[in-house]
């Protein structure tokens, strides 16, 4: 451990066990990963108020597992590590989603935790990896628990990581989707009411769409799902017809309005993707079975 | 805090608060004029630096996590083999740098051809995606990083 001249302390676990034991005795410290968001914002020193945890030497927070289920990422790989990874391993539009994250000399350093964990905004892979069910090891001294992603926060942006704990791994299910697709457009951290992504994920079998997420994502903190619009597209024959491609857009149109979140201009952003993607669909051989 | 961190091959010491961005110690403490800071949020790639062998904002890494690294900047660059491939063919296109973004776009390059023997265009473009300057077009920087992966190819594997 380092003690500045301000008295902060800068410790640097070298594993897991000294991590989480440090974290108990000391739940009020910043954890640090890349530190790329928390530099990025740096204008707001409050946070550099506090003693921090570097989380950069620990070795195990770096691995990366696969499984014939499921793909398992520390909290600390680096971003530009996980795009290292065969692309018959990571997911399509995971791999997008962590594409968009900034230039590489960003991505060398960033890692998926800090994007995932950032308290102020959801980034840009926490709406693919909803869709895709990952769940998070979340740990403190002498116990861990798995939540599924969609419970890390409430709608109102509220985290369930006590002060106490960390997140370590993320295990990403290896389903097959035959479609998926990421794309983002705006800075997150500067153009916030302007900024967007949209994830999708499609399964289609026979001509039918046999499962369909989709999610509207980079909006602060939350993310724009239906699950009337994933359900009117379910078992729909391919190519939509012009009125089912009518009635999907007003389903995700009533969602929303109902969460109130994205400005006119997203919304309209989000119903132009909508009927782009709608209308791709129609050439589905475009997709493979 | 006390930092040690090894510059251009050189060992360095500074005694600096811990939150103090390493773009600052290069160019305060250390002296090095490669180094500037346009925007101190990671966007304009004037501090561009290798900090343990990949291209890194130095504005973006405070004191406490340069401590024992492996830092080159252009100064260090420049006596590279790599180097004077990237200049020749900066200079078979005619075009020149202002020291604003040399150091950054020098070493974004290198780090592009470290990664990829042959990059395409995608891999150019994404490594300088969000680049503010606007004098050098990026069709420009196509070419070199394409010409200086010739001369590399050649030396390295002896091909065409
Ligand atoms: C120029 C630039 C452009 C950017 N563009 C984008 C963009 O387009 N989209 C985007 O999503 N991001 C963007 N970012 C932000 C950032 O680079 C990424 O979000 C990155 O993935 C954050 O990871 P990190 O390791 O640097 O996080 P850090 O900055 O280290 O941490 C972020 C937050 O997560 C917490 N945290 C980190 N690890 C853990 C853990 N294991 N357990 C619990 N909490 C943890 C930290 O305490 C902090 O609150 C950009 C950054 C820059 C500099
Ligand atoms: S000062 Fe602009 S990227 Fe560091
Ligand atoms: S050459 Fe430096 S800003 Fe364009």
């Amino acid at each position: 451990m380092a003690e500045n001249r301000t008295g902060r302390n800068i410790f640097a676990p070298k594993s897991v066990s000294e991590l989480l034991s440090i974290k108990q005795q000391h739940p009020d410290t910043l954890l640090w990963a890349g530190g790329t968001a928390l530099m990025r914002q740096q204008n707001i020193h409050p946070s550099f108020s506090k003693d921090i945890i570097q989380l950069s030497g620990i070795r195990e927070l770096k691995k990366i597992r696969r499984t014939e289920r499921y793909l398992e990422i520390g909290a600390c790989v680096p971003i530009k590590k996980i795009l290292n990874v065969g692309q018959h391993v990571l997911p399509f539009a995971l791999s997008e989603a962590l594409r968009s994250i900034a230039p590489p000399h960003i991505r060398n350093r960033a890692t998926l935790g800090g994007n995932l964990c950032c308290r102020s905004r959801r980034l840009n892979t926490y709406s693919v990896l909803i869709l895709m069910d990952a769940i998070l090891e979340i740990r403190k001294s002498g116990k861990s628990r798995w939540v599924g992603l969609n419970r890390l926060f409430t709608r109102k942006g509220k985290d369930s990581i006590q002060d106490n704990e960390v997140v370590t791994r993320i295990r990403i299910p290896l389903n097959v989707w035959n479609l998926q697709y990421f794309t983002a457009v705006g800075d997150p951290f500067y153009d916030p009411f302007n900024a967007i992504s949209f994830s999708l994920l499609m399964e289609t079998h026979k001509g039918l769409i046999s499962q369909v997420r989709f999610a509207v994502g980079n909006i602060g903190k939350t993310i724009v799902r239906s699950i009337d619009f994933e359900s009117y597209l379910t078992e729909k024959k391919l190519k939509l017809r012009p009125k089912e491609i009518d009635n999907a857009v007003e389903y995700f149109k009533k969602a929303m309005e109902q969460t109130e979140v994205l400005t006119s201009f997203q919304k309209e952003r989000t119903i132009r993707f909508i009927l782009w993607f709608l209308h791709e669909l129609r050439d589905y051989n475009l997709f493979t079975e | 805090m006390k930092i040690n961190f090894s510059l251009n091959g050189r060992n360095v010491d500074v005694e600096t608060p811990s939150e103090t961005r390493l773009s600052d110690i290069l160019k305060d403490n250390a002296k090095i004029g490669s180094v500037h800071t346009a925007c101190n949020k990671g966007e304009c790639r004037s501090c561009t630096i290798l900090f343990n062998g990949d291209a890194a904002a130095s504005c973006l890494i405070p004191a406490f996590e340069a401590r024992s690294s492996e830092i080159v900047t252009l100064e260090g660059f420049s006596k590279t083999d790599d180097y004077h491939d990237i200049m020749q063919a900066f200079e078979e296109t005619g075009t020149t740098l202002c020291d604003l973004c040399r150091g950054g776009t020098i070493l974004t390059i290198y780090s592009i051809l470290e990664r990829f023997a042959e990059p395409d265009e995608g891999q150019i473009l994404d490594a300088f995606r969000g680049s503010i300057c606007p004098c050098t077009n990026i069709r420009i920087i196509i070419q070199v990083v394409k010409k200086t992966a010739l001369y590399r190819r050649r030396k390295r594997f002896g091909r065409k």
